[in-house]
């Protein structure tokens, strides 16, 4: 069975560089998912091939809902985009943005009103429709190029960092909307991000990117817990990272990582299998360690080098015989300088180093 | 100390440029003062009256230039608009060039009236063989023209989000639609300075016209004798510029406005 959304070996080059090189995406019916990455990592290149704003040097597919797409300009496209800035028109008021995918659908003058107020409720904005432009805040900009994007009905809604000028407190606030629209409403969504916390609190699946390729994907709790490449865990903020190399164990994912201060157990995470000896990386982030006395399992000790006080506790950096790591504290003794930290198996994904 | 140094000689500046639009404007006020005067050729106002209006409503010979320029100066305007919306709009999106093309439509700014009028008669007349008269007013008056007005299509394009156009794209609208709802509108400052420095430099212009008219007379070429000659009618003149000059002066004006106007954000 194929996919709702379909692209298939996609190429784009620009200028001298690769923005994409290979890429495959798939995409279910009703599903929300997170293509995330760096700046420069290809996200936003992949979302214009997507709305047909690029075209891809190469192509094997391109499909949504079993339709070519690789040959329609963007203004035949079944998708909608909710653009960075929003790309409102200034000269418009809210009521006639909104309504623009309408009027030139032809769309009746009474329908398009309806239509576009309805949009605006949906979206909290009731009795903005006669408003300018220039008289709305952040917030109000964005649900209106929502309303706007989604009065179409579009196969797909895409979403081209669509928190990025918003401040946190509005952006948590919109994620749950967001969420809450695309459930009840069955939409698909494709959402462009450079977020880590946005990626994993809302999507079905999340897609990482680097350099132009598609590096994991899995649900959130996947690319979290179990990162496939080194750039993975590092954008996931696991920032205790050891390097060394595979042990193989008993089970095909149990595997150990052998580095200069100790061996320690994890679970292979990469997406070939691990071979003895191979490079490796063990990735553990700093609120997973736990504070211990005894030195059984995997554990470090080390030298207290710095403190920061977090609000919730303190950030603590030691130096340890395999590296640096930090860890976080909830007390804290004026006296003690030497510590020691534990971390189940569970929460130590080891995985291949990338290669350049 | 330096502050107030600072704040007296941004008064004294501020005081020299109120001076000089007094220079600029004074003259013009003269003019008008004039036309409503006895005898505006002794240079003096006084004995108010409006007879040398009533005589410049019954005198026909200037109708004929005034139509004639009119008639020129929307041709130019509609030429000028036609030639800035398309170079203006491609100007920022060319990759390459985009600064010495620029420079190539502007510097004709830089020669002389006079000289540019020569330059165009001996070309046109003798090498493309153009004859001399309302084709070659056209294009002498819309090679004048052009430079302003593509500065004026500039200004505006430069805050035009080209961003805009995708959007319009991604809903559906066809590139026809998307220049007609989304571009004209919001160029439109544009659009209007272009047509109004068409219209007005073409419909003051005398130095090229002196060269490249031929037969044919336009309202400046028409004033110009009329103030140089025939002294009887040297009275209806300072009648016909004031009204000329209050036209487009209120034109210049709006156009102005429009493109000064801080565009919708």
């Amino acid at each position: 069975m194929s996919s709702f959304l379909e692209a298939i070996g996609i190429s784009l080059v620009r200028g001298s560089a690769n923005a994409l090189e290979n890429v495959d995406l798939t995409v279910e019916k009703g599903e929300l998912l997170t293509i995330l990455g760096p700046s420069g990592s290809g996200k936003t290149s992949l979302l214009r091939v997507l709305g047909g704003f690029e075209t891809p040097q190469r192509a094997d597919r391109l499909r949504i809902d079993g339709e070519d797409m690789l040959k329609q300009p963007p203004h035949r496209r079944p998708v909608a985009t909710v653009f960075q800035h929003y790309a409102l028109f200034p000269h418009l008021p809210v009521g006639a943005n909104v309504e623009y995918g309408l009027r030139v659908r032809k769309v009746s003058r009474e329908q398009r009103r309806a239509r576009a107020q309805q949009a605006l409720a949906l979206l909290h904005l009731e009795g903005k429709y006669d408003r300018r432009i220039d008289e709305l805040s952040g917030g109000e900009r964005q649900r209106v190029a929502f309303a706007r994007a989604l009065v179409t009905e579009p196969k797909i809604l895409l979403l081209d960092e669509p928190m990025g000028a918003l401040d946190e407190h509005l952006r948590k606030a919109l994620e749950q909307e967001i969420r809450t629209l695309q459930r009840d409403l069955g939409m698909t969504v494709i959402q462009v991000t450079h977020g880590r916390e946005e990626a994993l609190s809302m999507s079905d699946r999340v897609v990482v990117m680097n350099r132009g390729r598609v590096v994991q994907t899995g649900a959130p709790r996947d690319i979290f817990d179990r990162p496939a490449t080194k750039f993975v865990a590092d954008f996931m903020g696991l920032t205790n990272v050891l390097l060394g190399s595979v042990v193989l164990g008993a089970a095909p994912d149990a595997v150990s990582l052998q580095t200069d201060g100790g061996r320690f157990d994890g679970i292979w995470s990469g997406s070939a299998p691990p071979s003895q000896g191979q490079p490796a990386f063990l990735a553990v982030h700093p609120e997973r360690l736990r504070r211990t006395i005894t030195c059984s399992g995997n554990s470090l000790t080390g030298r207290l080098r710095g403190m920061t006080y977090a609000g919730v506790g303190w950030m603590v950096d030691l130096e340890t015989p395999a590296g640096q790591i930090s860890a976080t504290i909830s007390r804290h003794d004026a006296s003690e300088d030497i510590m020691t930290f534990t971390w189940t198996p569970e929460d130590g994904p080891i995985g291949p180093v990338d290669v350049a | 100390m330096t502050d107030r140094v600072l704040q007296g000689v941004s008064r004294v500046c501020l005081a020299g440029g109120f001076a000089l639009t007094g220079l600029i404007y004074a003259p013009v006020v003269w003019l008008a003062i004039l036309s409503v005067s006895g005898d505006p050729l002794s240079g003096y106002p006084g004995g108010w009256s409006l007879r040398w209006y009533g005589a410049l409503a019954q005198d026909g010979s200037w109708t004929g230039p005034m139509l004639r320029s009119m008639g020129l100066a929307t041709i130019v305007s509609a030429l000028c608009v036609a030639i800035a919306l398309p170079v203006g709009r491609s100007l920022p999106r060319l990759r390459r060039g985009r600064s010495l093309l620029a420079a190539g439509f502007l510097i004709p700014l830089g020669v002389p009236g006079t000289v540019m009028g020569l330059l165009l008669f001996t070309f046109y007349r003798v090498v493309l063989g153009v004859r001399m008269g309302n084709w070659s007013l056209v294009l002498a008056h819309v090679v004048l023209a052009l430079p302003f007005a593509l500065i004026g299509m500039l200004i505006a394009v430069s805050r035009f989000d080209i961003g805009l156009l995708d959007a319009a794209a991604d809903l559906g609208a066809s590139p026809w639609r998307r220049f007609l709802d989304i571009e004209c509108p919001l160029l439109m400052p544009g659009i209007v300075s272009a047509a109004l420095f068409g219209f007005l430099l073409s419909f003051t212009e005398l130095p090229r016209s002196l060269f490249v008219a031929g037969p044919y007379q336009t309202l400046p070429l028409y004033i110009w004798a009329e103030a140089s000659s025939r002294s009887g009618h040297v009275p209806l003149i300072f009648c016909l510029n004031t009204l000329i000059t209050l036209v487009s002066a209120s034109a210049a004006a709006f156009m102005v406005l429009s493109l000064g106007r801080t565009g919708p954000r």
